[in-house]
């Protein structure tokens, strides 16, 4: 995952949020994965229409952090989601 | 080869199953079916026709899902397994199935799986890999992954003449369309230590996530944290979106009805100790 990239969503998962928690199925390897309120945020985020850098920008605004920190986190947490097929790029 | 023979009806764990085309008499042989016959006039949950002995069957053959096809714009899926192969239409409530042989462990097959099935589309049961014990006429069910002591919890409970044991592996919990109070369903089937308490509706007192442990505690986590731990025991033999949003919905209606604690115990029934604590400190 790169800062240039831009993720989307995989429609293919079943979403379902609880509360500040999003859940997250994946019809094809039966895992059920969760995510607190900022990773909540970046699955929010990840539409299509931003990339990676954008997305860290939105958290740094929404949630008082560094730059540093919120593009360390995204390309972390958006980098698993991809390896998971939640999202594609 | 088809027969007409009148239509019968089973509980089936929180759902009632009409089921016409039986050629064969259940009621001997083995096969704990029989026992969740009810009355025919009981209002049906879901409808299946049944062919039997088109399929070649082995009574030697072991239960198991070969094939799962889902179509999404006709809400219909197919289930060809071992002993049996069905057509569910969900929309319509009706299975269509084509039974191996005069067999009664089929239909309990297509029954359980059918009404996994019905009750998520119904948003009326969740099936739980979980065991279920009757404590003083209330329901209390361990949940747990693989090796967490779900059977021992209930075993243990029962050789202490503290609980009679429900269910040992598939606890059906239900009626959540409705305002009244949640309980634990049985299904007709044997377990794996031959125990199985008949056709049983208990009120649900509690639902515990077993860790076993040094000491013998209740926790309370968030309401996220408990629908992730019961998604993570429902039984779902078709993993698609059809059914795992509803499972998610009826993991939150359960829990907002009847909280998950989780339960750390030592193995022994003196973890009861700690969970009737916990109830008076909620009362």
């Amino acid at each position: 995952m790169k800062l240039t990239d831009t993720p989307v969503r995989n429609d293919d998962n079943a979403v379902r949020k609880i509360e500040d928690t999003v859940f997250v199925m994946n019809p094809d390897t039966s895992e059920l994965h969760s995510f607190n309120e900022v990773g909540c945020r970046m699955w929010e985020l990840a539409d299509g229409s931003r990339t990676v850098a954008a997305i860290a920008e939105a958290i740094v605004e929404e949630f008082a952090v560094d730059a540093q920190t919120a593009q360390t986190d995204a390309l972390e947490f958006l980098g698993e989601l991809n390896s998971k097929d939640l999202v594609r790029v | 080869m088809n027969h007409p023979v009148e239509p019968r009806c089973f509980r089936v764990g929180a759902l009632v199953a009409e089921v016409r085309g039986l050629s064969f008499p259940l009621e001997a042989g083995s096969g704990w079916l029989p026992q969740f016959a009810t009355n025919v006039d009981a209002p049906a949950d879901f409808s299946v026709d049944v062919s039997c002995g088109d399929l070649p069957g082995s009574a030697l053959r072991s239960s198991g899902v070969r094939a799962v096809r889902v179509d999404r714009s006709q809400r219909t899926i197919w289930l060809d397994m071992n002993e049996l192969v069905a057509r569910l239409r969900l929309a319509d409530r009706h299975v269509d199935a084509r039974l191996g042989g005069s067999w009664v462990y089929s239909l309990e097959t297509l029954l359980k799986n059918a009404a996994q099935i019905f009750g998520l589309e119904l948003r009326k049961a969740l099936y739980l890999h979980a065991s279920s014990v009757d404590r003083a006429g209330l329901a209390y069910v361990f949940l747990g992954r693989s090796e967490a002591g779900k059977s021992t919890a209930a075993l243990i409970s029962r050789e202490a003449g503290l609980a009679r044991v429900l269910r040992e592996e598939m606890t059906a919990v239900g009626d959540l369309s409705r305002a009244e109070p949640v309980r634990v369903f049985t299904l007709p089937s044997v377990e794996e230590h031959g125990l199985s308490a008949g056709p049983a509706a208990v009120p649900l007192r509690g639902l515990y996530w077993l860790q076993q442990d040094s000491v013998d505690s209740v926790n309370r986590i968030s309401v996220p944290e408990q629908v992730r731990r019961l998604a993570m025991a429902t039984s779902i033999c078709v993993r698609d979106e059809m059914l795992m949003i509803p499972a998610l919905e009826l993991a939150e209606q359960l829990v907002r009805r009847v909280p998950v604690r989780v339960l750390r115990f030592r193995k022994s029934a003196e973890f009861w100790k700690a969970i009737d604590e916990d109830l008076v400190s909620d009362a």
